[in-house]
């Protein structure tokens, strides 16, 4: 009657998923998965920042391993994830109900069961065995049991052979971004190696390979910077940003919180890791290259450190991947406000300066974009997923795991990542000679990775793939700050936040209580 | 005036002249009320006669009787009837009583009034007199104190933002709305839409069967306000009030040297570096430079504030005709520096009668327009970056470039800021049509809209760092903002009364069908990069620019009617049923069926109880029931999919969508029915009693419980899951002292109530809900079965953990000094590692309440209540001669209060904040272990455990409002044509007792977990009432 209709009201500003009639729905709602991907935009760099990498104290409970089931941090990843699924199901579960072409369907499908398995292989690095859901569930459909670990590796890896059929090698550059065949076989040979399927890492790596499209950048530091995206050849998957969009949720804080903030603090841990030029640990006593005294030109007010670039003598002659990597006690962090690109305009760092946050004496470098020139939280610095040197590294790993390698090909991945131009760093065989043990090539092959992937988000995952957490997951190293001042230094290496791995927590993290509180089928 | 008055004078003339020519004695005479007020149209009636007149505007009158013996009958409506014997007087001064035995005054109810006698419901009216010579900005402050069972909290002194939250009867859903349908005029509107000036009466009507007339929207009460109606002759008004207000409590913080010793002190505590050099520390205390400050925050950003406000109101008529019409200004400054509101408000009532009264039109025209200024963040955000402010950061450092902290001051001093614009308009026109007698047919159309713009602008600015900072400077963009909200409110009511009498048999009916719709929308623009600091959008850079809209649609339909039945006032029986249908749920959900049913006793009616005019007595019993479809949500039965899900590829932006809320198409009302029991008594005509018991269940409770997140959607759907129960007993009781014009009068009038609130049950599945609707409520409140609504759910504790609870090394060897120490917790000491990093003597001392000899998760318990049991209230008026002093106190009891967050708890969230000077001084250490304060740390871990350290008494009384006032003498003032003539002095919010923790008002809302809101104020006013 007349007041069942003056009661009728259809919702004015939004859609129902069961309302898609064109092509643009199904398309914006892929769209909508990449978003939901990126929908903690602290992913995946902020895992760096838990374990011996970096410390930042609003990660404090996941850094000292006390976190729970109702830590912030652990229902945070869940969620991201769960809600790329969903948007993920959305997309195929009405995919078929609509017309288009068959090469987009083909694209649109094939992005859809990308991200779904980026979505699960992240749930089952960090939770294991998840509830698996493959279609767009209802409230009535809320419980649901946990799926074992094997089910849902081997729903990932279908997810992920369907991508790589559908998926294109290339698109235009104004569709750059969007998952590819190639991002598909890199993610591929990632799960397999993570879930120690070597042969099959091998395989998927030489995939990449065989596709002729990626290699390694010359300019290390250039890979994670926005003004090199439309030319970066290394990068197989990464998330897009955009600079100035913080208002689309667009942008990211890297360079905000990496240079304005103290907080997220580099260890000396990572600092120790990077070589001397000559290839030697600077904890090696043979390492005659590494010299801890002081240059007392580094001081304020540090023209030379300005002008030419100079480091105190202690790190000096490191791997130039330290440089693009981390911030070195004095010596430069950022430019002064437009001065971009100015050598007058440079700032020096000097930790007494940032004690009452930073207690390391280490700054992170990588993913700063000075071009935002002082402006908080409007990065448009693109997060890597899966680059290049990753399917070389990961190629060499997978190879020496086997255990019947070839030496000379092993080494000629490793030594690719070492030698790019702007790198050099020493061939393998010149610091360590040949006929090296299967042991050995895989301590070089882990401190390769160590390096070259540093705040990429991948550290949680070697540690746990390697079983190595009560080695690395210990105190919180850095240099004195109050020391370390403007006209005096002295290097006074001490904890700054302690901790103990306890095995029985494992790697693996509880499922989030809002979940079991919920979800009756699982215990 | 002048013309009215003859008029009348005429008539009653002319019509007496015949009969009176043959005697007459001239009598003259003047009525007036004990306060010698000259009362206007008084009836003077010769006893057995037909020959009567009226008093004029002064209270004057003139007649002519038959004979010296001849009485005189004085009538005036609320007045006590005087008969008066002439004898030989030609002038007679007749001082008319407030008739206070009559219990038959007009009640306002639902769709109409009824005469008190025959009320069956508890229904409060309130008087609003006060209102002219209190300075509150918020009506509803005018209910504070004044009603049994009526919750108040004032939530904030700010500016321009007047919701007190409004709680009848406890609370009886879970996350929705809680606030009682208020109705202005017979149409729902809220306290913003209204001046307290403006306002006849407010009744509350509290019981179910009073309110179920409103059906679907009255679960949580009901409050009826009618606006001033006119007045015969013609009549001005102004009204002044000049104030000054200040702060209730503000916190009072360290300085900044302590809070450099302190701080290295809490890291130390917690195993970790010092902060701050002895250098460092000499250099803030001798204040030599000004990048080592030492700031009050609050005294930095707190201020005394001024308010005026002006009222004029102009009405009048007479028997075909009247009008009113008021306009209202007030201008205040927050305490809060830099903010402050200006409003203009306005208000018509036309009515007209035609056809012998046959039909009734009126028209109301009523709105306002309020300016409010922000400083460049909301005043909320502020108050909480207040207390994350340490006393170690400058506002403005040397170079002449803010803090982060001190940013807003600076950009308000450059041209930046929030400015509010609220305005709303309501137009409103009925017709009463009355065909035959005892037949009323009104119909009411109503139009709203509301509209609030928001502009936001941000000049372009360097913040610099500090040494406190882990901010450095940095350069923040400009960015212009400008939000528009919009409600139209369209409402159509179609009412008919019919009323029967006969011999004591009395029934009245009332049918009605009522229509209501509201539309929302809100768009928001946005630019950043302006090259000019004007707000114009097009100085910005356009490709940062953003637009966004959302939009709702909402209705109901309802059908409802109404019986009364008297029988000699004696025994009254109502009844009444409403239908709602509601556009918010799905098909086969949309409608809900409301009945009530009431009765009652008036004991001192019946015959064995005659002649008593000692003892007066009505028993009232009253069961009904009523819903709630108040959701924040317009559409519970579709999956949400948010279209603004944007992403970029190849450095375009391009739209992207995502399911962000799943449907519930099973959502339907929640219902609450209420039974009341309940009794009106009055003594000696002196002592009014009036108690109310009553029981109220709510069912099918609306909230948003946890989901499973693995269904991809984080925002919580709707779902009627639980039962909750308030239960308790409001008792008003009344004294009024004897009239007395020379001497001194008084009255007191006061209230009790007592609430137990329990959530009974929450479905078969459930045994708790989180309330999580802002980040500081999160894992702070919790609806758990058996306890009360939104309680504190967190650790206990027993007290602290002392030296004697721990081991060190060398078996616990004590020449070793404390900080060399490894504290290990003895055996028998249950192990709280798990949930607190290395507990040391004067942590907290967290009890295993499951018992398993290890604190996790599982120990946390319900540890206190949200919701006060019980809330008590005064209102003493004084008369003496022409002074008058009222004092209106208010309070609660049984109150408790979780408050932790910066300041509170010492450098949250890794030096956020400060600490308290009750805190240091009170602190654990091994000096001072003696105290029920916890050493300080600096730690997260602990920061986010809640338990009941964090607890605090909330109880507390408040001298809310104290007026002194004094009227002129009539006769002083008729020379300068003036009617009236008040001036006053009056302070709110004079003083307040309570154990609270220092610096922080316990008058809050429950959901204010942490210690950052704006604080209440106090005020001290002058101000005058001038007539005319």
């Amino acid at each position: 009657c007349n007041d069942d209709k003056f009661l009728n009201r259809e919702p004015i500003d939004f859609l129902s998923p069961d309302n898609f009639t064109v092509e643009k729905d199904i398309e914006y709602a892929v769209n909508g998965t990449y978003k939901a991907y990126i929908s903690d935009r602290e992913e995946p760099i902020k895992t760096d920042f838990i374990v011996d990498n970096g410390y930042y104290v609003g990660y404090q409970e996941m850094w000292k391993r006390i976190y729970n089931n109702e830590t912030f941090f652990i229902e945070q990843k869940w969620a991201r994830n769960y809600r790329t699924i969903l948007r993920a199901n959305t997309v195929l579960f009405y995919i078929d109900d609509i017309e288009m072409s068959e090469e987009k369907y083909n694209q649109f499908k094939g992005e859809a069961h990308f991200l779904r398995a980026l979505a699960y292989f992240d749930l089952l690095e960090f939770y294991g065995a998840v509830p698996l859901r493959t279609k767009p569930e209802s409230l009535a459909e809320k419980d649901k049991p946990l799926s074992s670990e094997d089910e849902i590796l081997t729903f990932i890896l279908n997810d992920l052979e369907v991508a790589s059929t559908l998926l294109p090698v290339e698109y235009d550059m104004s569709e750059r971004g969007r998952a590819t065949k190639g991002a598909a076989f890199a993610i591929k040979a990632r799960v397999y190696l993570y879930n120690k399927q070597f042969q099959n890492a091998i395989d998927n790596c030489q995939k990449v390979k065989d596709l002729g499209i990626y290699t390694l950048m010359d300019d290390f530091a250039g890979i994670f910077l926005p003004e090199n995206e439309a030319t970066n050849t290394e990068v197989i998957f990464d998330l897009q940003y955009e600079t100035d969009q913080a208002v689309r949720n667009l942008s990211n804080f890297w360079y905000t919180r990496f240079v304005f903030w103290g907080g997220y603090q580099i260890l000396q841990n990572l600092e120790e890791q990077f070589y001397s030029t000559n290839g030697l640990s600077i904890n090696d006593p043979t390492n005659t290259l590494y010299d801890t005294s002081i240059n007392s030109d580094i001081y304020s007010p540090s023209t030379k450190v300005k002008n030419e670039n100079l480091y105190d003598n202690r790190f000096t002659n490191r791997d130039p991947r330290m440089y693009a990597t981390i911030v070195v006690p004095y010596s430069f962090f950022r430019y002064k406000r437009d001065g971009v690109g100015n050598n007058a305009d440079k700032e020096i760092y000097y930790p007494s300066s940032f004690r009452t946050a930073n207690f390391s004496s280490f700054k992170a470098r990588k993913y700063v974009d000075h071009s935002n020139n002082w402006v908080q939280n409007i990065s448009g610095a693109n997060p890597v997923i899966i680059r290049y040197a990753d399917i070389l590294l990961m190629e060499a790993e997978a190879l020496v795991e086997m255990g019947s390698f070839n030496e000379n090909y092993v080494v000629s991945l490793i030594n690719q990542v070492r030698q790019r131009p702007s790198v050099m760093m020493p061939k393998v065989e010149d610091v360590e000679g040949t006929g090296l043990t299967q042991n050995r090539l895989r301590e070089i092959i882990r401190h390769e990775r160590r390096v070259e992937f540093a705040l990429e988000g991948l550290r949680f995952h070697d540690i746990k793939r390697w079983d190595i957490g009560n080695q690395v997951l210990t105190d919180a190293k850095g240099y004195r700050p109050s020391r370390l001042q403007t006209r005096s230094a002295t290097y006074e290496l001490y904890s700054l936040e302690t901790r103990t791995f306890n095995p029985s927590l494992g790697y693996k993290w509880p499922i989030p209580r809002t979940e079991t509180d919920s979800n009756e089928l699982i215990e | 005036i002048i013309i009215f008055h003859f008029h009348v004078y005429s008539k009653t003339i002319n019509s007496k002249i015949e009969v009176l020519r043959s005697q007459q004695i001239e009598i003259k005479g003047k009525i007036t009320d004990v306060k010698g007020n000259a009362i206007f149209g008084a009836s003077i009636l010769e006893k057995g006669t037909n020959n009567a007149t009226l008093s004029n505007i002064n209270g004057e009158f003139e007649i002519k009787i038959k004979d010296k013996n001849s009485v005189l009958i004085i009538n005036f409506l609320g007045f006590e009837q005087q008969n008066i014997k002439i004898l030989e007087k030609k002038y007679i001064e007749i001082i008319l009583i407030e008739d206070t035995t009559q219990l038959d005054e007009i009640v306002v109810v639902g769709y109409g009034s009824k005469k008190k006698t025959e009320v069956t419901g508890a229904i409060t009216t309130v008087s609003t007199k006060d209102a002219k010579d209190r300075a509150v900005s918020d009506a509803a402050q005018l209910l504070q104190g004044k009603v049994s069972g009526v919750n108040i909290v004032q939530n904030s002194g700010q500016p321009g933002n007047t919701n007190s939250s409004i709680r009848i009867r406890g609370v009886s859903s879970i996350d929705n709305n809680n606030d009682p349908l208020i109705i202005i005029d017979g149409v729902p509107g809220d306290f913003n839409d209204i001046n307290p000036n403006d306002i006849k009466s407010l009744s509350v009507l509290k019981d179910a069967a009073s309110a179920s007339i409103y059906g679907s929207r009255a679960s949580a009460g009901v409050i009826i306000i009618e606006t001033k109606n006119s007045s015969k002759g013609l009549n001005l008004d102004y009204n002044f009030l000049y104030t000054i207000t200040q702060p209730t409590r503000l916190p009072n913080m360290v300085n900044s040297w302590e809070h450099a010793q302190l701080r290295n002190e809490a890291r130390q505590n917690v195993g970790l570096p010092e902060i701050y050099s002895d250098f460092d520390i000499k250099e803030f205390e001798y204040g030599l430079n000004r990048n080592r400050p030492n700031t009050d925050w609050y005294d930095t950003y707190f201020q005394t504030a001024a308010l005026s406000s002006h009222y004029l109101n102009l009405r009048g008529g007479d028997k075909k005709y009247n009008f009113s019409s008021s306009l209202t200004y007030l201008d205040q400054e927050g305490v809060l520096k830099g903010t402050n509101t200006d409003k203009l408000s306005f208000r018509t009532r036309l009515n007209g009668k035609f056809w012998d009264d046959k039909i009734i039109f009126n028209l109301n025209i009523y709105g306002d327009e309020a300016n409010t200024h922000e400083l460049s963040s909301s005043t909320s955000t502020i108050l909480s970056q207040l207390a994350s402010n340490t006393p170690t950061t400058f506002v403005i450092s040397d170079n002449g470039a803010p803090s982060f902290a001190g940013r807003h001051l600076y950009i308000e001093d450059i041209g930046g800021g929030i400015d509010n614009q609220r305005t709303s308009l309501r137009l409103q026109g009925s017709v009463t049509i009355k065909p035959i007698k005892n037949i009323k047919a009104k119909l009411l159309y109503s139009k709203n809209r509301f509209e609030l713009d928001y502009q936001r602008l941000l000049p372009e600015f360097e913040t610099a760092g500090s040494i406190d900072n882990s901010f450095e400077g940095s350069l923040q963009l400009s960015s212009l903002t400008k939000d528009w909200y919009q409600t139209n409110t369209n409402q159509l009511t179609a009412t008919v009364d019919y009323n029967y009498k006969n011999k004591g048999h009395r029934a009245s009916f009332l049918f009605g069908y009522e229509r209501l719709e509201r539309d929302f929308t809100y768009d928001r623009a946005f630019v950043n990069n302006l090259s000019n600091n004007l707000p114009i959008f097009d100085f910005g850079d356009p490709s940062t620019s953003f637009l966004t809209s959302r939009a709702t649609s909402n209705a109901t339909v309802s059908q409802f009617g109404r019986i009364n039945y008297s029988y000699k006032y004696r025994y009254i029986f109502n009844f009444s049923m409403r239908r709602d249908g509601s556009s918010r749920f799905a098909d086969g959900q949309k409608y809900g069926v409301f009945p009530s049913a009431s009765l009652g006793w008036v004991v001192d009616k019946e015959k064995f109880m005659k002649n008593t005019d000692v003892f007066k007595l009505k028993l009232r019993a009253s069961w009904g029931r009523l819903g709630n479809q108040n959701i924040y949500t317009a559409y519970a039965a579709s999956d949400q999919l948010s279209v603004t899900e944007f992403y970029s590829f190849g450095g375009n932006i391009v739209p992207g969508s995502g399911t962000t809320v799943l449907a519930n198409p099973d959502t339907t009302w929640e219902t609450t029915e209420q039974t009341d029991i309940g009794f009106d008594m009055k003594l000696y005509g002196k002592v009014t009693i009036n108690f109310d018991y009553y029981r109220k269940t709510t069912s099918d409770i609306l909230a948003r419980i946890t989901i499973p997140s693995s269904l991809g959607v984080t925002t919580l759907p709707y779902q009627n899951i639980g039962n909750m129960l308030n239960e308790g007993f409001d008792l008003d009781i009344g004294y009024k002292s004897k009239p007395n014009p020379d001497g001194l009068e008084f009255t007191i009038n006061s209230n009790i109530s007592y609430l137990h609130n329990e959530v009974t049950s929450l479905g078969n599945d459930l045994d708790f809900v989180d309330h999580a609707s802002t980040n500081s409520e999160f894992g702070v409140l919790r609806s758990q079965v058996g306890s009360s609504f939104a309680s504190f759910f967190g650790y206990k504790t027993d007290g602290l953990l002392q030296i004697s609870d721990f081991t060190w090394q060398n078996n616990s060897d004590l020449s070793i000094p404390h900080e060399q120490r490894n504290y290990l917790l003895k055996s028998g000491i249950t192990d709280q590692s798990s949930v607190m990093s290395n507990p040391a003597p004067g942590d907290i001392k967290l009890v295993d309440t499951n018992g398993d000899n290890i604190i996790t998760s599982d120990d946390k318990t319900i540890i206190g209540r949200s919701i006060p049991k019980i809330n008590y209230g005064f209102n003493i008026n004084f008369a003496y001669k022409n002074w008058s002093l009222r004092l209106i106190g208010q309070g609660v009891a049984g109150a408790q209060a979780y408050v932790n967050g910066p300041g509170v708890g010492p450098f949250w969230n890794v030096g956020n904040g400060s600490v308290s000077r009750e805190l240091a001084t009170n602190r654990w250490t091994f000096e001072n272990q003696n105290t029920s304060f916890a050493r300080l740390y600096e730690d997260k871990v602990r920061d986010a455990l809640v338990s009941d350290y964090n607890i605090y008494d909330a109880d507390y009384f408040r001298m809310k409002n104290v007026t002194l006032s004094y009227s002129f003498n009539q006769q002083l003032l008729e020379k300068f044509r003036i009617k009236k003539l008040n001036v006053f002095a009056t302070a709110e919010n004079l003083f307040t007792i309570t154990n609270f923790l220092d610096g922080y008002d316990p008058e809050r809302d429950y959901r204010n977990t942490r210690g950052n809101f704006h604080p209440q104020i106090a005020t001290m006013s002058l101000g005058f009432n001038l007539s005319f």
